[in-house]
């Protein structure tokens, strides 16, 4: 019995290690417990057991949204406190209490019911940040596959996986746009908040890059499986109400793209890291957009769900495609929502009401799930 | 829907008209129960026919599975049965339980509360305290006894003492103020009702088909009933609800102040009459500042300790909590009084 213990264990993490390809000539990677290394060109990506997979190598590169210095600080704090208390205590007190409040939000990975996630499934979790999403999901699916570039994160979530004693997360160093995967390998890959950034990791038109980022997706997913993009809706409501789009500007989302270029690269050259992406690269979609994109990479059933009040906060998840729900089920949803009780924020409902009614609303909701299905 | 083993389930559930299809919209709870919530619909009509939930963390502690039990247990009541959603089915699906229960009509008064336009603040919560009255006259007459005040002094003692091993710093002011409520309650002579409770039996939990109906249309979130508690804790769960309700800032002891204030629109329609009506010997009694302050003050302290309860850590209670509205109060002396 415990023979078969121990073969299943060792076969869950050869089977781990599996999917992963080496970068250089496309190998499945070996895993022997203690190193992951490519049997054909002998270069090894894990030298520990506890570390994390890498397949980039150049630690200089940062992005968050609290500076280098203070991410040090937050991880010092995990290391020597617990990752709870980073985020309760330091994260809240010392640098942003409405950021601590979106990593401490419960709900973030309530749709993978709705959406069939079950304790089968192998997931990729691509950009995985803070891995607030992933290790939500992580007690209730087979093997999550947590893949990010910023080294200070994967930090932050070695140290997480550490303290929780996770043994099913595999922590992965790299890149969307290689994404290194064995084909067929994976049930899900998932994208929360991370597509629309994908046009800034290279110069060519950032739509060809997203489609090929998720057409490489779709190459790693089973047949009969899923990818799914958590994302903002170009023409959301709230944009129109000057809300601050990825280029760091209002409206520059609402825009042609032409001219949200010229308007980008006179006031936020430099938004984010790298003053070489000049124009403007952060592309979104609306409702029909997505779901051509889908279906240009390479999916065959796309629906469509809108996550309320936004992708990192999905309190109501409302279906809108294939089969749009009714306006009553749309209103009772941001009805629950919206809790300020004002005679104005009272006049604003009714106003949304008006849309939901008019069928205009599922066009103009703050941020979709839009989830591709593999052809079989 | 994507996950079809929970469609299947969802279609099959009884009393859903699956004939031409189901909506399902998911919303999620992010309060201390941490359920998902299905609402499920048939196609055919506009009325939820089933809401089903289901704990974010089957493997953690959670208190849906408690308030099934006391639905399967209560629905039966024939004198207030029909307050409560019926229960559908409980069934597994990949590890996770999931309850299904009937719709019920309306929204709740909170939703009411906030969409109304023209009517006024206090003329919209006077009519949810007159609402109120029935389903908790009905509820409470359901199962219940007479005690004395002595009773809930030492039931204010008990929870004040458990109050105690949650938060170790209670200042000594508000300990003062416990000890002159324990005296005054025992001292009273008083007999109020003891029986089953819904246990947060306010404006967030009671549903409404409008302001203008003679009751409620039900009552939701049923996990915090118990068959053996103070029965004027729920009816000042009701007032202090319609009182925090629509407050954006916190405010601590003067929120505490208005719910016990004597012109308080809620407290005149429902604890006066509903005082008459389960307690009529003695409501006179019940209603001298001093029993009326002391009987605040236990639902106080009940509340403040279930509040604590719920967050381990004292970091994570919002700031509108009782215990520090409590602390407030008892910095500046004040006190309760008794609606006219």
């Amino acid at each position: 019995m415990i023979d078969k213990i121990r073969d299943s264990t060792a076969a869950s993490e050869c089977d781990a290690a599996a999917s992963l390809l080496c970068p250089q000539d496309g190998t499945r990677l070996l895993d022997d417990g203690i190193q992951v290394r490519c049997p054909a060109c002998a270069q090894v990506y894990r030298e520990n057991r506890l570390d994390v997979i890498d397949f980039i190598r150049d630690s200089a590169y940062y992005w968050g949204e609290i500076p280098r210095d203070k991410m040090e600080a937050v991880l010092d704090y995990a290391r020597q406190n617990g990752f709870e208390a980073a985020i309760d205590d330091y994260l809240g007190v010392h640098v942003d209490a409405s950021y601590r409040d979106s990593l401490r939000e419960p709900t973030r990975a309530d749709w993978r019911l709705l959406l069939g996630m079950d304790r089968s499934s192998k997931v990729l979790d691509v950009g995985s940040g803070w891995g607030r999403l992933g290790f939500a999901l992580a007690p209730s699916i087979k093997h999550l596959y947590s893949l990010e570039y910023v080294p200070q994160r994967l930090e932050f979530q070695r140290i997480m996986r550490e303290q929780r004693g996770d043994q099913n997360i595999t922590l992965v160093h790299g890149s969307f746009l290689q994404l290194p995967f064995a084909a067929n390998a994976l049930d899900w890959v998932v994208f929360n908040g991370v597509l629309e950034w994908v046009g800034l990791a290279g110069d060519g038109n950032p739509r060809d890059m997203q489609v090929d980022v998720l057409r490489r997706s779709f190459d790693i997913v089973r047949p009969g499986g899923y990818v799914a993009v958590a994302i903002e809706n170009r023409w959301g409501i709230n944009t129109f109400f000057g809300e601050i789009d990825h280029s760091g500007l209002p409206f520059t989302n609402l825009l042609p793209r032409r001219l949200a270029s010229a308007v980008v690269n006179r006031h936020a050259a430099k938004y984010r890291n790298d003053a070489s992406n000049r124009g403007y690269r952060t592309y979104t979609y609306g409702l029909n957009g997505y779901q051509k994109l889908m279906r240009e990479a390479g999916a065959r059933d796309v629906s469509v769900y809108a996550l309320m009040p936004h992708y990192n906060v999905p309190r109501s998840v409302i279906p809108l495609a294939p089969r749009r729900c009714s306006s009553a089920q749309q209103e009772y949803a941001l009805d629950e929502i919206w809790q300020r009780a004002s005679p104005m924020a009272a006049l604003a409902r009714l106003g949304v009401r008006a849309l939901v009614r008019s069928g205009l609303m599922p066009y103009i909701y703050p941020h979709y799930l839009i989830v591709g299905r593999k052809p079989c | 829907m994507l996950n079809q083993p929970l469609h299947a389930a969802l279609m099959s559930l009884p009393g859903v008209d699956a004939s031409r299809g189901i909506e399902v919209l998911q919303c999620s709870s992010a309060n201390a129960t941490g359920a998902i919530i299905y609402l499920v619909s048939a196609r055919t009509h506009r009325r939820v026919d089933a809401v089903v939930k289901t704990p974010r963390n089957p493997s953690a502690h959670h208190s849906i599975a408690a308030e099934w039990d006391n639905v399967t247990q209560l629905y039966r009541d024939t004198n207030f049965g029909q307050l409560l959603p019926a229960p559908l089915r409980r069934f597994d699906l990949d590890g996770a339980t999931f309850y299904a229960y009937g719709g019920i009509a309306g929204n709740t008064m909170f939703a009411r509360y906030r969409n109304r336009l023209l009517s006024s603040r206090d003329r919209t919560r006077a009519s949810f305290g007159r609402q109120a009255l029935d389903a908790a006259l009905r509820l409470h007459a359901s199962h219940t006894r007479a005690v004395s005040g002595a009773v809930l002094a030492q039931d204010l003692r008990d929870t004040l003492l458990m109050l105690r091993g949650l938060v170790s710093d209670i200042p000594a002011a508000l300990d003062g103020h416990a000890a002159k409520a324990i005296e005054n309650l025992a001292n009273s002579g008083i007999e109020l009702p003891v029986g089953r409770i819904h246990g947060d039996f306010s404006p967030y939990n009671l549903m409404t088909e409008g302001r203008f109906r003679s009751g409620c249309s039900g009552i939701i979130d049923w996990e915090h009933s118990e068959p053996d508690r103070p029965q004027h804790l729920d009816i000042f769960r009701f007032i202090s609800g319609c009182e925090l309700m629509g407050r954006r800032t916190f405010e601590g002891g003067a929120a505490l102040l208005r719910m016990s204030s004597p012109d308080n629109p809620v407290a005149n329609k429902l604890w006066l009459p509903w005082l008459r009506s389960m307690a009529p010997v003695h409501a006179a009694a019940a209603t001298q500042p001093a029993v009326y302050g002391a009987l605040w003050m236990h639902f106080f302290v009940v509340a403040a300790y279930r509040e604590q309860r719920r967050h381990s850590n004292p970091a994570d209670v919002s700031p509108s909590t009782y215990f520090r509205g409590l602390c407030e109060l008892a910095a500046k002396s004040a006190q309760p009084s008794h609606p006219r």
